[in-house]
């Protein structure tokens, strides 16, 4: 690692701290959402939308971090976002809404994500459809996305333990605190910490297993190359 | 150290001292990844460094992999920003009447759980019995064609036009019934997919009693794919 690296790392302690006003902002915090919680949970739209903005990307993380590879994340959200319109006045604790909507989505990513997009998709295929979109979608899509070796990573990370996957993604979301994911998944902070360490542990793990065997692979196809050669 | 972050720092640094060497590695790395790190952690990790050097190593790996799952996971999670809660804007009378037109017809097409309904309003049937029209495609000539002719002719012309796409290769049995003169009569349908640019499309969500109701769908313009 070069210098300027490590000292970039380094950069990120943060300076002296003052625990009442965090303390405090946090308090506040708690509250505005307790409120807007409440607000939704008695039938106040403006609320609702609120809620909805401010939590559709972590829920979406959850469904992500549960759903099978073939479902639609928007189909699977917008049921989750007709779910917590429906249900959201039988919430019986507004502090217990992470938890609750966070049931919702891992229950309709694992149930209904899979057979609607087959149904979806054969549909599709039998007019011989399928193909030509995915293929022009996917280019859109790698367009889009920064590297290869970034997929890579990502699709490591979706291949951990749910247990694990769960907490990694959530953690990339900057909006998530440890306190809030263990909050969405009923689990104290000191086991989301971990969770989420070794979670990264894992990764790196399955990362370089992958590269040792790719340039395992590599090897050998060298060698059978110049073996071969006349 | 986050300002979220509510863990008391005796227990954070009692959880480091309990753990095996290698857990309290993944945390010590965990916390600098994440701004959570004390003093006291900070602390730790430059002496476990000096003994360990690879330890920035693994740091840099670790921090390098956040960063792409992070940067892949917010791409994906864009679609989310399309998904609205449902109700409100869609009370339109005339996206219900739309809405109960599909209803009465699109039993089979419900199957496939999306549907689109354009915001122009449904193709009439008196545009299919317009002599020289079918299903909206003009200048057909029809009059002394055979239904199959006639059918084949639609298909032709809508494809070629780009309207029709294809027709579904199975066909749906809807009703037997046996004659007098010992032949069946068989109902079914022929389903063919249309092609059509609308304005606004709407995707019909099921509450858990059943009921049937159409959520707009927003589209961001430069998207491309299907819903």
């Amino acid at each position: 690692m070069t210098g300027t690296r490590a000292e970039s790392i380094l950069g990120n302690e943060s300076g002296p701290r003052t625990p009442r006003r965090r303390k405090r902002r946090k308090l506040n915090e708690q509250r505005v959402n307790e409120g807007v919680v409440s607000a939704a949970m008695k039938g106040d739209r403006d609320a609702l939308a609120l809620l909805w903005d401010d939590s559709r990307r972590w829920i979406g993380a959850i469904v992500l971090a549960h759903k099978s590879r073939e479902a639609d994340l928007e189909d699977l959200l917008q049921q989750v976002a007709m779910q917590m319109c429906r249900k959201i006045s039988t919430l019986d604790d507004p502090r217990a809404f992470r938890g609750w909507i966070r049931t919702i989505a891992i229950n309709i990513a694992r149930a209904e994500g899979r057979k609607r997009t087959r149904r979806k998709r054969s549909m599709l295929r039998l007019v011989g459809m399928e193909p030509a979109r995915d293929h022009a979608r996917e280019q859109a899509d790698e367009m889009a996305l920064a590297s290869e070796e970034s997929r890579r990573v990502y699709h490591a990370a979706r291949s951990l333990p749910a247990g694990y996957r769960e907490p990694v993604l959530l953690r990339c979301l900057q909006s998530m605190s440890y306190e809030q994911i263990g909050d969405a998944m009923g689990l104290p902070v000191t086991t989301i910490e971990t969770r989420i360490a070794r979670g990264r542990r894992m990764l790196r793990e399955i990362l370089a297993q992958q590269q040792k065997q790719e340039a395992k692979r590599r090897a050998n196809t060298q060698g059978s190359a110049i073996g071969g050669a006349p | 150290m986050s300002a979220d972050d509510n863990i008391n720092h005796e227990a954070r640094d009692g959880m480091l001292d309990e753990l095996l060497p290698d857990h309290a590695r993944d945390l010590l790395i965990s916390r600098v990844i994440d701004g959570r790190a004390s003093t006291s952690d900070w602390d730790r990790f430059r002496a476990l460094a000096a003994n360990e050097p690879e330890i920035w190593c693994e740091l840099a790996t670790t921090h390098q992999q956040h960063d792409s799952v992070r940067d892949e996971l917010m791409n994906e999670l864009s679609v989310a920003d399309r998904v609205e809660l449902p109700g409100g804007i869609i009370d339109e009378e005339g996206t219900r009447q739309r809405m109960s037109f599909v209803s009465k017809w699109g039993g089979w097409a419900i199957a496939a759980t999306l549907i689109v309904v354009w915001s122009l309003g449904m193709p009439t049937t008196s545009h299919t019995t317009q002599p020289g029209f079918i299903a909206g495609i003009p200048g057909v000539g029809l009059k002394d064609a055979e239904p199959e002719q006639a059918f084949e002719q639609y298909l032709d012309a809508g494809q070629r036009s780009g309207q029709v796409v294809a027709e579904m290769p199975e066909q749906v049995v809807v009703e037997t019934t046996p004659l007098p003169d010992g032949t069946i009569e068989v109902l079914y349908l022929r389903q063919v997919i249309e092609r059509r640019v609308i304005d606004q499309a709407y995707r019909m969500m099921q509450d858990e009693t059943g009921n049937t109701f159409p959520v707009p769908v927003r589209v961001e313009r430069g998207t491309y794919g299907a819903f």
